[in-house]
């Protein structure tokens, strides 16, 4: 169940998509010739940088390409990142803690919020939370999201990063209380890693999961899927 | 044979003997800047746009590698590894491919091809395998 936030656009629709194998597959057909274009067309422009950077003199490259590269790269990753939404996604489970998993990476997260101005607060289990999972797309996926929300958050309390297992099911839910600003500005175009969000959707979808986003006050992500799931998703 | 030029594209002006590789995409586009990219690192190109002039192409003079493009009209990628592979079995080819395409669907095309690289290319990774597949000196010319 989904509850789409409309405000956040193009990454809030993409969530419902997300969540839904048959959508899924259908994005993935629709989208299919246009990637393929599209990444002719990428391909093309980053040949064209490459021939650029080899004609440039020393004093050129290092301010023109690295601005090419750099706004070239935004516009790549864009592209894969809506890709990576329906694209076909087997999972390798195994079973293990989701707390490894997450404080794996706290640290980095934890790092990005605080050069926003933000403070992170892990809710750790005090129960043991063992359960199928692919760690490296879950993380993977919410190592994504947290990016984002690094640079689209503007709350002011500490966000709240709880996870665990009950009745069955692993879960992590993301807080952040108060009300809610747009933020800054994303120096790339927008929607780009608003994208995280319906990818990290399809993750826990993957895992035959539960994804909900609720924005009333604040913004909300819970997660579940249970514990014990196929390897084929 | 020198400076013949390979209808639709010129090809770089290369020795008789000089092993080259053979640059197959129907994105006409990418196919001329990437030939120019090699062609500046010092490897000899020939470029065209279908898999049918690559085929002519073969016949006229074996390349020592194939890049060739997987989504063609006509004859696409794996239709030209085939053919490649029944007449010339030891002859490389490189795939790229701009499609969305799962872990096994990779796999079962690393049968036919030494590397798949997905596109935008990485012209490091392309000059990598090239590198390694091209022969260290160049052939000598008996002429």
């Amino acid at each position: 169940m989904v509850e789409a936030v409309q405000e956040l656009g193009l990454a809030a629709t993409l969530v419902g998509v997300a969540v839904n194998p048959t959508k899924v597959r259908a994005l993935h057909t629709l989208l299919g010739d246009y990637c393929h274009q599209t990444r002719n067309l990428l391909n093309s422009l980053k040949l064209a940088l490459y021939i650029a950077r080899q004609g440039a003199c020393p004093l050129e490259q290092s301010n023109d390409w690295d601005r090419l590269d750099s706004e070239y790269k935004v516009v790549e990753k864009c592209v894969e990142r809506i890709q990576a939404i329906c694209r076909p996604m087997p999972l390798a489970t195994i079973n293990a803690s989701l707390s490894l998993v997450i404080q794996e990476q706290s640290e980095r997260w934890t790092t990005w919020l605080e050069q926003s101005g933000r403070q992170l607060t892990l809710d750790a289990p005090k129960e043991p939370d063992v359960g199928d999972l692919d760690p490296i797309r879950l993380s993977g996926a919410l190592d994504g999201f947290v990016e984002w929300r690094a640079d689209a958050t503007n709350c002011a309390e500490p966000i709240v990063l709880r996870w665990g297992k009950a009745e069955g099911d692993l879960y992590f839910e993301w807080i952040e209380s108060g009300s809610l600003d747009a933020g800054e500005p994303e120096p790339e175009p927008a929607g780009m890693k608003a994208l995280s969000l319906p990818l990290l959707a399809r993750v826990v979808a993957a895992h035959r999961g539960r994804f909900q986003v609720q924005q009333d006050v604040g913004f909300h992500v819970a997660a579940s899927w249970p514990a014990t799931i196929s390897s084929r998703a | 044979m020198d400076g013949q030029t390979l209808t639709p594209h010129s090809r770089t002006y290369f020795g008789p003997r000089d092993p080259y590789v053979l640059l197959v995409d129907d994105h006409e586009p990418s196919v001329c800047l990437l030939r120019e990219l090699l062609s500046g690192a010092g490897i000899a190109c020939v470029s065209t746009t279908s898999a049918a002039s690559a085929l002519a192409q073969v016949d006229e003079r074996r390349p020592w590698i194939i890049v060739t493009d997987l989504s063609m009209p006509n004859l696409d990628g794996r239709g030209l590894a085939a053919w490649i592979k029944s007449r010339h079995p030891s002859l490389p080819l490189i795939l790229m491919t701009g499609e969305l395409l799962d872990g096994e669907a990779i796999e079962l095309l690393k049968l036919d091809f030494t590397a798949v690289l997905a596109k935008p290319l990485d012209l490091d990774e392309l000059l990598l395998h090239l590198d390694r597949l091209l022969p260290a000196q160049p052939v000598q010319d008996s002429a």
